[in-house]
C-alpha cells in the first residue's frame, strides 16, 4: 500500500474534481430576450441554437418558462412560448437545453388524458412512462413499409362496405360543421373495443371545446373504450403553440405502438384548427403570408404529420398506425386551400354532406364523393363478397332518384332499381354509438342486394335487418363467429341467411288487402 | 440605387476590425455606431451591439473579453482558473477579465462572455431547484 495516500488529500482532490465538474457544467450558452409579446419571445445571442430546440427562459418571479425555436435569423431568434408570456420580460436570460421537444410514450399513456407535452389533465396522478420520444420524427422510409392489407373496421356499414379503411391508411373525414365527423371517429374507436381488435386509439383534440372533450371521455368510459385510448387535449384557450404541437405529440404516442408490433388508430380533430394555429404563429413570427394568409409551408405541416401513419413490414414487426384526420369545410367547399391540401395527402376521403344530414341520412356520407384509394385490399373476404355491387347500385339509384316521384309511370326494372336503392339507403342509416360487427353487416346486406327484402317497406328495412341479425346470432352461432372472423360465407351459409331472411321479410311484408266481396244485387 | 442592408453583425465586424487596428481612431468609430443606433431607433440595443463587437474581436484576434461579477473580491488564483476554463471552452488564445463586485449576489459569481454565461450564485441555484420541483 502506498504511504503517500492521505484521506485529507484524497478528500481535497475529490472536492476539487467535483468543483471542476460543476463549473464546467455551469458554462452554458445564453441569450437574452429583447422583446416578447403574443406568445413569441425574440432572443439575442444563442448562436449555437438549433431549429426546434427547446430553450428555458428565466422569468421575473424566479421560475423558468420553456419555449422552442422556430425562427433562426441573422440578428435574432424567434422562440415560441409554451406557456403564458405574462412572466417573461425583456432582458430575461435564455438558456439552451440541447434537446428538442419530447413527450412520454408507452403503454403507461393508455387510459390517460394529457396535454401535448405529456402532462396529465385527468387528475389521475403522474404518468410514470419509461420512455420518451421526440415529438417530431421522420416518417418510415419506403423499404420499411408494407402495403395496406388488414382492415380497420369502423362498424359503420356505409364505410366498411364501400369506403373500406385499412391499417396504415390515411382516410380523411371532411364536411361542414355539425355533420357527424367526430361521431364517425368515436364509433370507430368504440368498434375497436366491441370487436376486440386490440387497436389502441389516440384521439387528438385540437382546439376543441373542453366540454366536448369531457363528454367524449365520459362516453368512452361508459363504452369501456377508455382502457385502450389516449386522449391528447387542447382547448381554444390554450396557446397556439400547444395546438400546433398536439397532433405531433399524439402521433409520437401512436408511433410507439406501431414500432412495437402493435396497431394504433389516431384521430386528428381537426386539422383545420391546426392550420389556423400555425398561421397565427407564423404571422407573429413575421413569416411572409401566402394564400389565405397561411404560411408557405402549411402543406408540409400536414404532409409530414400524415406520412408518419404507415404499415410497417414484417421485419420491423408489422405494426401500423392508421390516421383519420378531420377537416371542417365552410359551406361544403372542398376546393378550398386546406381541404385540397389534405385531400391530396391522404389515401381517400369520407365526405359528409349537410343536405344528407338534414334529410335524415345519418351518417351523412356522400357515397359519390367519398373514396378509399386502398379499396378492397383492406376489406375482409366476408364483406367483400356482399359489397361488390353496392356502390354501383347506389350510383344508379342516385341517377334515377329524381324519377322516383313518377314511379307509377316507370318500367318495372327502373322501378325495382329505385326501390332497391331506397332500401339500401335506409339500411345504411345507423344510430350513433351502435357500430355493427362484420356478421351483422353481411347478414343485413345480403338479403337486401339480392331482393329478399324487396317486400319489406323501405322504412322497415332497418328493423328487418336487425331482427335477422338477432336470429342468426341466436340460432347460428358458428356462422356468426365465422363471419366475424372475416371468412367468406360459403354457398350453404348464404342459403341459411337467405332462408331466414325470407321468413323475416314475410313478417314485415304488408298484409295483402282482401278482395271486396260482391254485394248481392237487390 | 438599392441600399445595402445593414445588419448588426456587419456593423460589429467593421467596428471590431477598427478597434483592433491601433491606427484607427477609436472614438470616431464608436460615435458612428452610436449614430447608427440612434438613427435606427435601436439605442436600447446598445448592449447587444457591445456583445456583438466582443464576439467579433474574439473571432478576429482570438481574444475573449469576459465580465465577472462576484459577491466578493475574487482571488488572483480564481480569476486565472476562470480565464483558463474560458480559454479551454471557447478556444480563445487570450482571455481578458473585467471583474466587478456586487454584494447583492450574496454568494457565488457570474461569468459572462458574448455567448456563454456561468452562474454560481445562490439566486441561480434557487431557480434551478424551483424548476426541478415544478417538473416533478
Amino acid at each position: 500500500m502506498s504511504t503517500d495516500l492521505s484521506v485529507a488529500e484524497l478528500s481535497k482532490e475529490l472536492q476539487a474534481a467535483i468543483e471542476a465538474l460543476r463549473t464546467s457544467e455551469g458554462l452554458q450558452a445564453t441569450g437574452v430576450v429583447t422583446r416578447v409579446g403574443d406568445g413569441i419571445a425574440w432572443i439575442y445571442g444563442l448562436s449555437e441554437a438549433g431549429f426546434n430546440e427547446v430553450v428555458t427562459i428565466e422569468t421575473k418571479d424566479g421560475s423558468t418558462v420553456e419555449a422552442f425555436i422556430l425562427n433562426l435569423m441573422e440578428d435574432e431568434i424567434g422562440a415560441v412560448l409554451l406557456s403564458g408570456d405574462a412572466t417573461v420580460v425583456a432582458g430575461a436570460n435564455v438558456r439552451l437545453t440541447g434537446k428538442v421537444l419530447e413527450v412520454p410514450v408507452g403503454p403507461e399513456m393508455v387510459g390517460r388524458v394529457v396535454d401535448p407535452l405529456g402532462r396529465p389533465l385527468d387528475g389521475l396522478g403522474p404518468i410514470n412512462a419509461k420512455e420518451i420520444s421526440p415529438i417530431e420524427r421522420p416518417a418510415p422510409g419506403v423499404m420499411a413499409r408494407k402495403s395496406v392489407h388488414e382492415p380497420v373496421m369502423t362498424g359503420i356499414m356505409a364505410i366498411d362496405t364501400m369506403i373500406p379503411i385499412g391499417r396504415g391508411q390515411r382516410e380523411l373525414i371532411i364536411g361542414d360543421r355539425q355533420t357527424g365527423k367526430t361521431a364517425i371517429a368515436i364509433d370507430t374507436m368504440i368498434n375497436q373495443k366491441r370487436q376486440n381488435t386490440g387497436i389502441i386509439n389516440v384521439y387528438v383534440a385540437i382546439g376543441q371545446k373542453l366540454s366536448k372533450v369531457a363528454a367524449l371521455v365520459e362516453r368512452l368510459k361508459r363504452e369501456g373504450v377508455m382502457d385502450q385510448t389516449i386522449i391528447v387535449a387542447t382547448s381554444p384557450a390554450d396557446p397556439a403553440p400547444l395546438l400546433y404541437l398536439a397532433p405531433y405529440a399524439g402521433c409520437a404516442m401512436g408511433e410507439w405502438f406501431r414500432d412495437n408490433k402493435q396497431h394504433a388508430l389516431i384521430i386528428y380533430d381537426d386539422l383545420s384548427k391546426h392550420a389556423v394555429a400555425y398561421r397565427q404563429m407564423s404571422l407573429l413570427l413575421r413569416r411572409p403570408p401566402g394564400r389565405e394568409a397561411y404560411p408557405g409551408d402549411v402543406f408540409y405541416i400536414h404532409s409530414r404529420l400524415l406520412e408518419r401513419a404507415a404499415k410497417l413490414n414484417d421485419e420491423l414487426g408489422g405494426g401500423s398506425l392508421t390516421a383519420l384526420p378531420i377537416i371542417e369545410t365552410q359551406a361544403g367547399d372542398i376546393s378550398a386551400y386546406i381541404p385540397t391540401n389534405v385531400i391530396s395527402i391522404t389515401d381517400g376521403q369520407i365526405f359528409l354532406e349537410t343536405s344528407l344530414f338534414y334529410q335524415g341520412i345519418r351518417p351523412a356520407i356522400s357515397v359519390g364523393l367519398s373514396v378509399s384509394r386502398v379499396g378492397g385490399s383492406a376489406q375482409t373476404k366476408a364483406i367483400k363478397s356482399v359489397a361488390g355491387t353496392l356502390k354501383l347500385s347506389l350510383a344508379q339509384f342516385r341517377e334515377l332518384a329524381s324519377f322516383a316521384q313518377f314511379s307509377s309511370d316507370l318500367d318495372p326494372e327502373t322501378k325495382q332499381q329505385i326501390e332497391r336503392g331506397q332500401r339500401l339507403t335506409e339500411l345504411f342509416k345507423q344510430r350513433q354509438y351502435t357500430p355493427l360487427s362484420i356478421a351483422e353487416q353481411v347478414v343485413s346486406i345480403l338479403p337486401t342486394v339480392n331482393g329478399v327484402f324487396d317486400v319489406v317497406p323501405a322504412e322497415k328495412v332497418h328493423d328487418a335487418a336487425t331482427d335477422l341479425s338477432a336470429v342468426i346470432a341466436k340460432n347460428y352461432k358458428k356462422l356468426e363467429t365465422k363471419l366475424n372472423h372475416g371468412t367468406k360465407p360459403e354457398d350453404e351459409d348464404i342459403k341459411t341467411i337467405m332462408d331466414e331472411a325470407k321468413k323475416v321479410a314475410r313478417s314485415f311484408a304488408p298484409a295483402k288487402k282482401p278482395k271486396q266481396e260482391e254485394q248481392p244485387k237487390a | 440605387m438599392a441600399r445595402a442592408k445593414l445588419s448588426r453583425r456587419i456593423i460589429a465586424q467593421t467596428i471590431a476590425a477598427k478597434l483592433l487596428d491601433d491606427s484607427a481612431e477609436r472614438g470616431h468609430w464608436l460615435m458612428m455606431a452610436a449614430a447608427y443606433l440612434v438613427e435606427t431607433k435601436q439605442a436600447d440595443r446598445a448592449e447587444q451591439l457591445v456583445l456583438d463587437i466582443a464576439r467579433e474581436i474574439q473571432v478576429q484576434s482570438g481574444t475573449l473579453l469576459a465580465r465577472v461579477i462576484s459577491a466578493h473580491e475574487l482571488t488572483t488564483e480564481l480569476q486565472d482558473a476562470i480565464a483558463a476554463l474560458l480559454a479551454q471552452k471557447t478556444g480563445a488564445s487570450e482571455v481578458r477579465i473585467d471583474a466587478t463586485v456586487d454584494a447583492a449576489l450574496l454568494t457565488g459569481y457570474v461569468v459572462r462572455t458574448p455567448d456563454y454565461e456561468m452562474n454560481t450564485t445562490a439566486q441561480q441555484r434557487l431557480r434551478q431547484l424551483r424548476s426541478l420541483e415544478a417538473s416533478r
